[in-house]
């Protein structure tokens, strides 16, 4: 088994996902099979390959730098589960 | 879409009648293909456009009813990627897709609905439940353009925009009878298209012929300032003539018919391909070896991507908050933990473990490495063709209760249409013929970069010698 | 102390001064009221996307040239995921594996001695919004109006060996981007942020120490205390034979120590992966001609050629250079007036001393160099003397005018009539018999007596030499 238990929930506190007791052996059990499958691609030699990150060929999609207006800021609160006084409000941060 | 401009000329109907009777008759459908109905504004564009076409406007689209899969997003129109997390989100911006319809005096009916952020092929996963196959009720519309799909198939829209990562405009276009173009990458600017996996993504047009489609896709393609990834000038002009397919060389690759494919699909992929011979096309074997890397490479960049893609949703700036957390990490996991449904967490978990440290190298770079051999590979194999043609899906619209348990038996059954996306190539699905159970069956054409207007033409012709997209469910 | 060897390495965060910020086009201007500087983009709403502001590239090949650096041919972005809540998007768009420049260095000199501190990497990210934290409630606030803002961060290797060396390379640092004007280079409101990577060693070890990280030093005391502090910590630990735990420390001035942050960090896997939203940026040599023929003259070499052409001291030269507009404003006043030394002095103690004294720029001084040289030119012309030459200054600081107008209107110009100034001493022998005697007794000193008492009677105006001269003539005869 590539994955286990911790693995689970080590990768579910990096992606700040709370998961159920039953969710656990489950994603030990999914994740596990689909790893299997994508572990075919360690047979193929890759040595000194380029990565493909972009299919396409452009280069330097730049922006001349001109400053607009902003939205307004009930715009920019519109969507806000929480706010006051123009400032998004959340559970106190710790240092 | 054509259809209706035509019928919009000849004083049969007007806009805002051909609207009203599409909200009533969207009103009593059960399909669930529409997650938002724009009644209100849709009938104030359609009356905007009774004024223009009477002051003579020849726009092929004004007044034209355009569905918008609910990951595009609509200013002033709920956004909710069939996610709990984005239910009470409405963007103040139009994606650049949409902007451009509106512009030509589209009217947009409402939002379509799809597998929650595109992720699935089969629109079962939507915080609304799952749309029906107009061509059975019980079966899948595949997905996760689903809701587009459907609602095109079943005449509640003249067309629609869906969103194809790996195959989710072709493959619900084979499922349900119609016509979809997934375009090359960077051909339609991906400005206000929610994303799923940043380097696959492209809004394609879904209709009802490969005409309407490339009137649609005519319609969005084009450089959008604000899509870095979209290209300049490439493009050629609209193609509404059939290719002359006398020595087009049709490529069909030997892996494309391998161990799974549904004897009827093969059937009326070849008897597809007999007609394109028949229409003059030489038909030549092609080898696409890596092919068989595809869903493996695909699963790695596409939740690498989506992983970080969707940090963006913590319940902070919009979206679902978690009411019961006292603390942040607490509020950001239970948030999340709420808001995703299991398929989209499954690739999140994925997604961030192929990322993480120890685990980069042996499956994101790796994956990466090897996309780049399939995309030579193509580039081998268009050396010695114009086109590629192939099933879409190894499989007809399978019944909403034999939904398969295990996922990489779902992920696999995306085969035939995720080596285009990674190759970032063209690639469209065309109804070629229906199962023993009558479902319809889609052909998959694949061309090279920017050549929509082989892809295009190539469909054309083959639906002026055939009549499979124009038989109803 | 003296067993262990400090190693310090620092990384720079300036912000640039661009107008709009690094992916979006919000205005990078500092203080507005919050969250009125943000858009979909730099909010980090579904489906936007990043396009890249070519002065950002711009700024980084200035500052890349400026250190000697090399300038990647082909320069990327990556993402670095982690969750914080003024991070919009859950990731921040920085440079991982092909950073805009490479290989460079800076020239510090410390106690006299001069030293090449390396750059390991320059390269371009976006900034976070800002956290504020509610004094009472458990509640924080978040304004995304820095969200966007383009910054370079500079990294250095660990060449440091001392607080001083860091602040000095901090401070030859700043000067730098403040003279490309990229950066305003103000500590206080962020645009210049430090991070420092601090490990100690015994002295021959080869291997590093076990380092920290040092964060929340926000003016150069400051990063010389936090530096200080966290070095005497970790020696006195490994003196009591502890280890040092690798963590990230906050300094807290109020308190004048560092602790380590409370948040639990996931181990620090930012999963850095390329950004597939940009596409790469090929810089080619076109480019960086461009960007080379707008460098402007370098601090060190201005120092150089400050000490050659006018023959300054090095003190002077170090203080005229230490912003582009004084020793644009010095040389202003040079061409006016060909009095170089004395120019460099009036600008440092009356020029440096009122600005300071108003919290302000050179720009800002009200006076530009005419107006200063003509005041240089009155006193060494002999119309106006040193002590009321000050007077006047404030005089034309408060009210703008030119010192000629000033000086005919108060009638301050200097008394060199022999006549005149004769009345005055004599007045002034005939009030101090006992002076007189004493000095003609052989009390010499006492002339600077009688120079006082004469300039007093002619409220400062009477020429200090020819007073001096004539007393003693009047005196010895």
């Amino acid at each position: 088994m590539k994955i286990t238990e911790a693995d689970v929930r080590h990768v579910a506190g990096l992606a700040r996902l709370t998961l159920g007791e039953a969710e656990i052996p489950r994603f030990i059990r999914e994740l596990n099979s689909i790893l299997d499958h994508m572990d075919m691609l360690s047979a193929l030699d890759t040595q000194g390959l380029e990565s493909t990150v972009h299919t396409g060929s452009i280069t330097n999609s730049l922006r001349d730098d001109e400053a607009r207006i902003s939205q307004s800021r009930e715009q920019a609160m519109a969507n806000a589960p929480e706010f006051m006084n123009g400032v998004f409000v959340v559970p106190k941060v710790l240092e | 879409m054509l259809e209706t401009a035509r019928r919009y000329r000849r004083g049969e109907t007007t806009p805002t009648r051909e609207i009203e009777a599409l909200l009533e008759k969207i009103r009593t459908d059960d399909h669930n293909a529409f997650i938002t109905v724009n009644a209100e504004e849709a009938l104030e564009q359609a009356a905007r456009a009774d004024r223009d076409l009477n002051e003579g406007n020849e726009d092929i689209l004004l007044g034209v009813p355009i569905a918008i899969k609910d990951n595009i997003c609509t200013r002033g129109l709920p956004t909710t990627c069939a996610s709990r997390i984005l239910s009470n989100f409405t963007p103040a911006y139009d994606a650049t897709v949409v902007r451009g319809l509106r512009n030509r005096g589209a009217v947009i009916i409402g939002k379509t609905n799809l597998d929650e952020f595109a992720m699935g092929s089969t629109t079962t996963s939507s915080s609304i439940g799952p749309s029906r196959n107009p061509w059975d009720r019980t079966k899948t519309p595949g997905g996760s353009s689903g809701g587009s799909a459907a609602a095109v198939a079943s005449r509640l829209c003249a067309g629609a925009l869906g969103s194809d990562t790996g195959g989710s405009v072709r493959q619900p276009a084979s499922f349900c009878g119609i016509t979809g173009l997934k375009p090359t990458y960077g051909s339609v600017s991906r400005y206000g298209l929610v994303a799923f996996a940043s380097s696959l993504d492209q809004v394609g047009p879904m209709g009802r012929s490969a005409r309407d489609v490339s009137v649609l896709f005519d319609a969005i393609r084009g450089h959008d300032p604000r899509d870095s990834t979209s290209v300049q000038g490439t493009h050629s002009l609209l193609t509404l003539d059939g290719l002359d397919m006398h020595g087009i060389r049709v490529g069909v690759p030997k892996a494309f018919f391998a161990q799974g494919l549904s004897e009827d699909v093969e059937g009326a992929v070849n008897s597809a391909i007999s007609v394109m011979r028949e229409l003059g096309a030489d038909i030549v074997p092609v080898d696409l070896t890596t092919l068989t890397y595809g869903v493996a490479v695909y699963y790695i960049i596409a939740c690498a991507e989506a992983s970080s893609n969707l940090a963006r949703y913590d319940g902070v700036r919009y979206g679902l908050r978690s009411s019961d957390a006292t603390e942040l990490v607490e509020l950001y996991s239970r948030t999340r933990a709420e808001g995703f449904n299991a398929e989209v967490k499954r690739r999140i978990m994925l997604g961030t473990y192929v990322l993480s440290a120890g685990y980069y190298e042996a499956y994101y770079l790796k994956a990466s490495q090897v996309r780049t051999l399939m995309v030579q590979d193509f580039q081998q194999a268009f050396t010695r063709c114009d086109l590629i043609a192939g099933p879409t899906a190894p499989v007809t619209a399978f019944g909403l209760d034999e939904m398969l348990d295990d996922p990489l038996s779902i992920y696999l059954l995306d085969i035939y249409t995720i080596p285009a996306s990674l190759a970032g190539l063209p690639a469209m699905s065309i109804p070629c013929g229906f199962d023993r159970g009558g479902l319809p069956i889609g052909l998959q054409l694949i061309a090279p970069s920017f050549r929509e207007d082989v892809l295009l033409g190539a469909g054309i012709a083959f639906q002026d010698a055939t009549t499979f997209h124009e038989v109803m469910p | 102390m003296r067993d262990f060897e400090v190693v310090i390495g620092l990384e720079v965060h300036a912000q640039l001064r661009t107008q709009s910020k690094i992916f979006c086009s919000c205005s990078t201007v500092f203080g507005l009221e919050p969250n009125t500087n943000t858009c979909e983009v730099c909010l980090g709403m579904p489906g936007v996307l990043p396009v890249l502001n070519r002065a950002v590239v711009d700024c980084g090949i200035k500052l890349g040239l400026a250190t000697g650096c090399s300038v990647e041919p082909v320069t990327v972005f990556a993402r670095k995921n982690y969750f914080y809540p003024d991070l919009p998007k859950g990731y921040q768009i920085t440079q991982y594996d092909h950073p805009l420049c490479s290989n460079g260095h800076l020239d510090i000199e410390v106690g006299g001695e001069k030293k090449r501190i390396g750059i390991v990497r320059i390269h371009m990210e976006e900034d976070a919004g800002k956290t504020i934290h509610d004094e009472d409630k458990p509640l924080s606030f978040i304004d995304f109006n820095r969200a966007g803002v383009p910054l370079l961060e500079i990294v250095s290797r660990p060449d440091l060996r001392s607080s001083s060396e860091a602040v000095e390379y901090l401070k030859v640092l700043r000067l730098l981007l403040m003279y490309l004007e990229i950066c305003d280079g103000n500590m206080e409101e962020g645009s210049f942020r430090c991070d420092a990577n601090v490990s100690v060693k015994p002295v021959g070890q080869q291997v590093l120490g076990i380092r920290t990280e040092l964060k929340n030093m926000n003016s150069f005391r400051n990063v010389h205390k936090a530096l200080d502090y966290e070095v005497r910590r970790q020696i006195e630990l490994l003196a009591k034979g502890d280890t040092v735990v690798q963590e990230t420390r906050l300094w807290n001035a109020a308190l004048n120590e560092s602790q380590p942050m409370r948040s639990k960090e996931e181990s620090h896997d930012y999963r850095y992966f390329p950004e597939p939203d940009l596409v790469p940026v090929v810089v080619d040599e076109a480019w960086i001609d461009e960007i080379r023929a707008t460098l402007p003259e370098l601090p060190s070499d201005k120092r150089a050629r400050f000490a050659t052409t006018y023959g300054l001291p090095s003190y002077d030269t170090e203080v005229l250079t230490q912003s582009r507009a004084l020793a644009d404003f010095f040389e202003q006043c040079v061409e006016i007036l060909d009095s170089p030394k004395d120019i460099s002095n009036w600008i440092m103690t009356e020029v440096l001393h009122v600005l300071k004294v108003r919290g302000k720029g050179i720009g800002q001084l009200g006076l530009g160099p005419p107006e200063i040289a003509g005041l240089l030119a009155l006193i060494r012309e002999g119309t106006l003397s040193g002590t009321l030459a000050k007077e006047v200054f404030s005089e034309m600081v408060a009210s703008g005018r030119d010192a000629h107008s000033i000086v005919s209107e108060k009638g301050l110009e200097q008394l060199s009539d022999k006549e005149r100034i004769r009345e005055a001493i004599e007045v002034v022998l005939n009030e101090h018999p006992k002076e007189v005697a004493r000095y003609r007794g052989g009390k010499t000193q006492l002339l600077g007596f009688f120079v006082g008492q004469v300039m007093k009677a002619t409220r400062g105006k009477a020429n200090p030499n020819l007073t001096n001269t004539l007393i003693r003539e009047m005196l010895d005869s």
